[in-house]
């Protein structure tokens, strides 16, 4: 992945079967497996991302943040996390000075 | 920001064994519960994330998964952190953030069935770290008792876990 917005490494003394993100299970060899992540904008999610894989096959880059996306929220309106975290710190504080 | 780490040490509390559903081994809220004087809501990003386990090695199906939660307005269990020094840098801080290890009280938290930003199926015998770029971290909103947590289940495993995790604040 040429911007990696994460590393994951797992350490395996024999082969293992790994789940990743409950999107795909990949069969990872006895040693040092190390696999490049990205966080999805929409809703913070990780996800590992397969070597030399097309991008459909881990998710998708959304066409109005120009940021990638988990498969999951591909399909969904564009609605980066940031944005959801500022409502819900607005909504607790507006709570707060309702004194609720 | 400061940095903090948190690892699930039995030195802390006691480790809690693994069962066939979920538990919370480490967990992060924003919350005004925090020792005096740090009451105060800080909006937190996990970025490190160490598991692996310390039971008899074998060949068992290991479910992790960083789950968004609500913690209780009263969480009185074992374990909680808030007041001991993790700061990375000894010049920063206590984390404004509760934070909590082993936990055995899964019914303190409200979980979000869906939203779990990190989830990962290993074999019990395999160790697995995951650091996020700077800007691309797991974040939780400074919203009083709203927060994170590790946790873990498994099949057939039914020892203990070693997890660490890092955050910033």
């Amino acid at each position: 992945m040429r911007n990696p917005q994460g590393y994951a490494v797992i350490v395996s003394p024999d082969t293992t079967v790994v789940n990743f993100d409950k999107f795909r299970c990949e069969e990872v060899r006895a040693g040092t497996f190390e696999a490049d992540t990205f966080t999805c904008v929409h809703c913070n999610r990780v996800i590992h991302v397969k070597a030399r894989a097309p991008i459909d096959e881990f998710g998708s880059m959304c066409r109005n943040c120009m940021k990638m996306v988990c498969p999951t929220c591909a399909d969904g309106p564009c609605v980066p996390f940031m944005k959801k975290l500022e409502e819900a710190e607005k909504k607790a504080e507006a709570r707060r000075s309702y004194g609720l | 920001m400061a940095n903090y780490a948190i690892s699930n040490s039995s030195e802390v509390s006691a480790q809690v064994a693994v069962t066939t559903t979920n538990i919370s081994l480490l967990s992060m809220f924003a919350s005004t519960i925090a020792p005096a004087p740090l009451i105060q809501l800080r909006r937190g990003r996990l970025y490190d994330i160490l598991v692996g386990t310390n039971g008899t090695p074998a060949d068992n199906a290991m479910i992790w998964t960083v789950q968004r939660a609500t913690a209780g307005s009263t969480p009185t269990f074992a374990g909680m952190l808030s007041s001991v020094a993790l700061a990375l840098d000894p010049a920063d801080s206590t984390p404004a953030s509760a934070v909590w290890a082993n936990s055995s009280l899964e019914t303190a938290y409200t979980f979000v069935a869906t939203n779990i930003p990190w989830y990962v199926g290993v074999n019990q015998r395999a160790s697995y770290r995951w650091v996020a770029a700077p800007g691309s971290e797991i974040l939780w909103p400074a919203t009083s008792s709203a927060g994170i947590t590790l946790r873990v289940k498994s099949p057939a495993y039914t020892g203990t876990c070693a997890v660490s995790a890092m955050w910033n604040e």
